[in-house]
């Protein structure tokens, strides 16, 4: 949670020492007992929130499992539109993004602020990577041949009479996850300047922690996404 | 009732303070890349494979070998760079019991997509007259209809004028090609063949495809969502009949 | 002790001037401090408020409802016109004698009436406003354990709200509060409002699962010193349980919506048959969450049931490991028998292994009713109105769990499916469980809440026209359901009258009853004697630590728990008059502990 609390119930001290950095002169919220008592709450907070996520994209696994059964033609032929260099390239990309991130953590938990910034600034550029590999060579080129969810679907050539089915599946899956890396470059934006200000330090790095346990969470699930989507055949 | 029950997830203070040393951290990347590198390559080979030596590798192998990959990638990624190795055991439970949950999701609706009428071939061979299915010489109606063979004619001349036409079985019902009837689905909503996309307004056939034709206007899903018997894409109306708002019960 | 404590005054308290202008100054800032709070005790207060406003709103088109079922419309020819008689939706909404209008508007009324009802009233009404207000309180906390985030879930449940109002605005939705596909990707010309309305609970979906992370963290990190997993009143552990499904169900219903919408947007064809789809798939989906949020429903309706039972019958809960274990165990359980909705349109080998499934249900809910039971025998009943609530409860939820077992029959529920058997079924659970439970806990924790006792004679009043209503209502739908009286339908057959009436005047007598206790409630606020820190001499935290209303940071100093939530037999509740509550046992048991 953030550094200033409306209940803070920290009397003004009489001397607060301002020439330490921010991340020392934090104080828990006033209904914690102190810092390390926050810090777990927050984490054990954030992976309730993960339990949330894995589940909303349970939904869309399930999606996949169901038709694929029911359709494996359709899937098959679709997954043949699918270039396996771009997946390989995206999941090498969040992979990378992945160790950052935790290199970061490891960079708050040290005091190291350089390399903080530096991790936190490389992990949104490779969630842009990702995105830009997803739309510009990916979706873009799907648009235009007519690859596209539902009653979108133009695409002139042979195709299985389901494939719409597996574009809807595919539009859906990898769009939500779009949506969710876009939301993760947000948080590593406001990371960003926050680190600026030197919010954190070895004993206060909840939001660090916190918004690297989601982005490696939207990272696994671009790992089932990726064979599920381009490898199996 | 003591002390020692305050906070008793938190007591373990050397937990979620764990630095996780930098090897740790690059070895598990070159982990994940080379685990990366393995799922695309086996995928890769398994195509070489079948291409060069002709062999039919099934299908559930290469699901198989891709899925075992990523969770090894996952348990990577959970255990150490998410730290959960280190971590409060608390948020293992989390993971573990999230886990759980999707299982069961999984498993149970497969459940049932992949059951469908598994039981239901039995049940209608034949029509009794207000039978209990025990009157065929005290033999229940699953055994009777195996005895009898399913869709064949009963051994007595009552039943079998009671019995569903064969064509009608429902053995045979939506899921052979070329039985498009869709008699009444009450018990099941697997897709019928037959009434596929292709009566779709907008739907060009791949056949029309070929032979050049601009691509059909009306790419609006119909309103009429009646099931409709199938019939050769080629003489279907578009956008025909658009009932509004048909009251339901 | 960590710092924070010692501030004095009542919550509720203007924390201004004393000589501020009222208009000018005093009203915008007390709005403001209500609105920017993040006090859990105010958002509980803010939740009540709104969830009782919704609760009019949804139980106004229940009555829409009965009045127009009160007869069965009947076409008659006068000189040579045709009239529809006795067709009061259509009527009032101008359409007059176009009976598939008025029928389309009827089916709207009711899909108001269950997404009002599920989605905006009971699925939050006891976690978010009693919950919210109580669970600090109980284990001694300060605050939930992420204040923010309450407040969140407070506007995230207004957004949704305005989305809901918005289609209800705009004409409604006639699906059924289920959405199930095809109605809803394919009927309704009007696009938006399913989308509005589908919206609505996709958003109210966040609110719930903030509510429910929130109350998690809060048991597992926030327990007074002294106050282990067993100490905890069971009103928490049932909060608790709820909270699980919360968190672990409700993303399953987003990302089910969110198909919906897809389908609906963009015809993607997952549930629909045409393009290869499965419209059972979305009952799957569907369920998946609803029948875990079934629980989320009643669990908390449970958890006031302890406390009721308790402090009513003065003696401790006969097996408080059990009931708390039974909790959790209807939370797991809740995960894997959704498929007991779906007995008619899935496969028979997954209805028959639910249905199975669906009995080990019977089982811990069955532990809760008899361990209560248990604890009132020899007890020393009092009759206040929350206790007769409780008391009616026993009742009530009885019916409603025994009904379940008819429906978790196979070949029974077979005849019984969708018929009003299972309307019955459903509100004996939900409204004769947690409603009446949640009328109950308002009136047990009214004095904690407002510092204000209220009238026993209005209240008792309210609860007799209400269990009266309650079971002329709904005690012949279980009737006419068995005789194969379908749900949903605005229209019936002359054999169905006299229970379409009966239930009809039912419904009628509820809203009296309920009327009467909004008069109560009124008054109390108005001109109600004052409370006492500890009315009912009951012994959890919030009623011997806290006063009434407790103050803006909950205690004067960090609670440490000295005796179990419910050792009546041996504890003179504390700040009460000496002598006003005596130990049921006392001496002997009292000096061997």
């Amino acid at each position: 949670m953030s550094s200033s609390h409306a209940h803070s119930a920290h009397p003004p001290s009489a001397v607060e020492d301002l020439s330490k950095p921010l991340h020392e002169r934090y104080h828990a919220a006033s209904h914690f007992k102190d810092r390390e008592h926050e810090f777990d709450s927050v984490k054990m907070g954030v992976w309730l929130f993960l339990a949330t996520e894995i589940l909303l994209f349970s939904g869309m696994f399930c999606a996949y499992f169901i038709f694929r059964l029911m359709h494996p033609e359709a899937f098959i032929g679709g997954g043949h539109h699918l270039e396996v260099k771009w997946g390989l390239i995206n999941t090498i990309v969040l992979l990378m993004s992945s160790y950052w991130v935790a290199a970061a953590v490891r960079h708050a938990q040290t005091g190291n602020q350089k390399w903080l910034q530096i991790n936190i600034i490389l992990t949104f550029f490779a969630g842009a990577a990702f995105l830009f590999i997803k739309f510009f060579f990916e979706y873009w080129h799907k648009i235009q041949v007519g690859l596209l969810p539902g009653k979108f679907y133009h695409y002139t050539g042979h195709a299985d009479p389901y494939e719409p089915m597996w574009w809807g599946v595919y539009w859906g899956a990898t769009g939500i996850h779009a949506s969710h890396v876009i939301v993760g470059m947000g948080l590593f934006a406001w990371l960003y300047f926050r680190s600026r200000k030197g919010h954190f330090g070895p004993g206060h790095y909840n939001a660090v922690e916190g918004v690297g346990l989601y982005w490696h969470i939207v990272d696994i699930v671009w790992i089932f996404l990726f064979p599920l989507l381009y490898l199996i055949h | 009732m003591s002390h020692a029950a305050e906070f008793d997830e938190y007591g373990h203070k050397d937990h979620g303070h764990v630095i996780v040393s930098v090897f740790t951290l690059r070895f598990i990347l070159i982990a994940l890349l080379f685990c990366t590198l393995l799922t695309s390559g086996s995928a890769w080979a398994e195509t070489a494979i079948a291409a060069t030596f002709h062999v039919e590798i099934p299908q559930w192998i290469n699901a198989f070998v891709a899925l075992s990959i990523a969770v090894v990638k996952t348990a990577l990624v959970v255990g150490f760079f998410m730290q959960l190795k280190y971590d409060n055991p608390m948020n293992t439970i989390i993971f573990v019991f999230t886990l759980l949950t999707v299982a069961s999701f999984l498993g149970f609706t497969s459940l049932d997509l992949g059951n469908r009428d598994t039981i239901d071939r039995f049940k209608n061979v034949y029509a009794y007259p207000g039978g209990n299915g025990l009157d065929g010489g005290g033999t229940g109606i699953v055994f009777q209809s195996q005895i009898n063979g399913v869709g064949k004619p009963a051994p007595h001349g009552e039943v079998e004028e009671k019995k569903v036409d064969e064509s009608q079985d429902i053995t045979h019902m939506g899921y052979l090609p070329e039985e498009p009837e869709l008699g009444s689905s009450r018990n099941r909503s697997r897709p019928v063949m037959g009434i596929t996309i292709s009566t779709l307004p907008g739907y060009r056939s791949p056949a029309a495809a070929d032979e050049g034709h601009a691509p059909a206007e009306n790419l609006a899903p119909s309103k009429d969502h009646r099931p409709e018997p199938a019939r050769p894409s080629d003489d279907h109306k578009p956008g025909a009949a658009e009932t509004k708002g048909e009251p339901k019960h | 002790m960590s710092a924070g404590y010692g501030h004095h005054g009542s919550y509720l308290e203007y924390k201004g001037g004393h000589n501020d202008p009222f208009w000018t100054v005093k009203l915008p800032r007390t709005i403001w401090d209500w609105a920017s709070t993040i006090d859990h005790k105010k958002i509980g207060v803010m939740y009540l408020c709104a969830i009782l406003f919704m609760f009019f709103l949804g139980g106004m088109m229940a009555i829409f409802v009965r009045t127009e079922l009160f007869n069965p419309n009947t076409v008659t020819t006068i000189a040579g016109k045709t009239v529809v008689a006795h067709n009061w939706i259509g009527q009032h909404m101008g359409v007059g004698e176009n009976i598939a209008k008025s029928n389309e508007y009827y089916n709207r009324t009711m899909t108001l009436h269950g997404v009002i009802m599920v989605f905006l009233v009971i699925v939050p009404s006891v976690p978010a406003s009693l919950g919210n207000f109580l669970l600090p309180l109980m284990i001694g906390a300060k605050d939930v354990a992420f204040p923010r985030l309450n407040l969140l879930s407070w506007y995230v449940y207004l957004v949704g709200s305005i989305f809901a109002v918005m289609s209800l605005v705009s004409g409604g939705v006639d699906t059924g509060w289920t959405f199930y596909t095809p109605y809803s990707t394919m009927t309704d010309d009007g696009y938006l409002r399913v989308v509005w309305m589908v919206t609505a609970a996709f958003i109210l979906g966040f609110s719930s699962i903030f509510t429910g992370l929130n109350f998690v963290v809060t048991v597992h990190k926030l327990r007074a010193p002294g106050m282990g997993w067993f100490d905890m009143p069971l009103f928490v552990w049932g909060i608790y349980g709820a909270a699980i499904i919360q968190v672990l169900a409700t993303p399953v219903i987003g990302i089910t919506l969110l198909l919906m919408i897809f389908e609906r947007t963009f015809h993607i064809g997952i549930f629909d048959p045409r393009m290869g789809g499965d419209p059972v798939l979305f009952q799957h989906f569907f369920w998946f969450y609803s029948h875990p949020v079934v629980y989320v429903m009643i669990l908390p309706g449970l958890a006031i049931m302890n406390e009721m039972i308790a402090t009513g019958a003065r003696k401790p809960i006969f097996g408080y490991r059990a009931v708390a274990f039974s909790t959790l165990a209807i939370a797991g359980i809740s995960f894997i028998v959704w498929g007991h909705h779906l007995f008619t349109s899935e496969g028979e080998v997954a209805a028959v292994v639910f249905s199975a499934i669906t009995f080990l249900v019977a089982i811990p809910s069955a532990v809760k009713i008899f361990n209560w039971i248990a604890t009132l025998y020899k007890g020393s009943i009092c009759l206040n109105t929350w206790n007769l609530y409780a008391l009616a409860f026993l009742f009530l939820f009885s019916i409603g769990g025994l009904t379940g077992l008819f429906l978790g029959s196979l070949a029974v529920d077979m005849h019984l499916h969708d018929t009003y058997f299972v309307v019955a079924h459903f509100h004996y659970v939900m409204m004769g469980g947690t409603i009446i439970a949640f009328i109950g806990g308002i009136h047990f924790w009214w004095p904690k809440m407002f510092g204000k006792m209220y009238s026993e004679i209005g209240g008792t009043i309210g609860f007799v026209l209400v269990f009266i209503g309650f079971n002329l209502t709904f005690f012949p739908q279980f009737v006419m359901g068995s005789q194969g009286m379908p749900r949903r339908y605005a229209n019936y057959v002359e054999e169905y009258h006299l229970y379409h009436m009966l239930s009809t005047m039912g419904a009628y007598t509820l809203l009296a009853g309920f009327l009467t206790h909004l008069v109560t409630f009124l008054h109390s606020l108005a001109a109600g004697k004052k409370a006492p820190p500890n009315p009912w001499g009951s012994l959890t935290l919030e009623w011997t630590n806290a006063s009434s209303p407790p103050i803006e940071h909950n205690f004067d100093h960090e609670p440490v728990v000295v005796h179990g939530p419910y050792d009546y037999d041996n504890v003179i509740p504390p700040q009460t008059k000496p002598g006003e509550f005596v130990l049921p046992r006392p001496a002997a048991v009292a000096i061997q502990h």
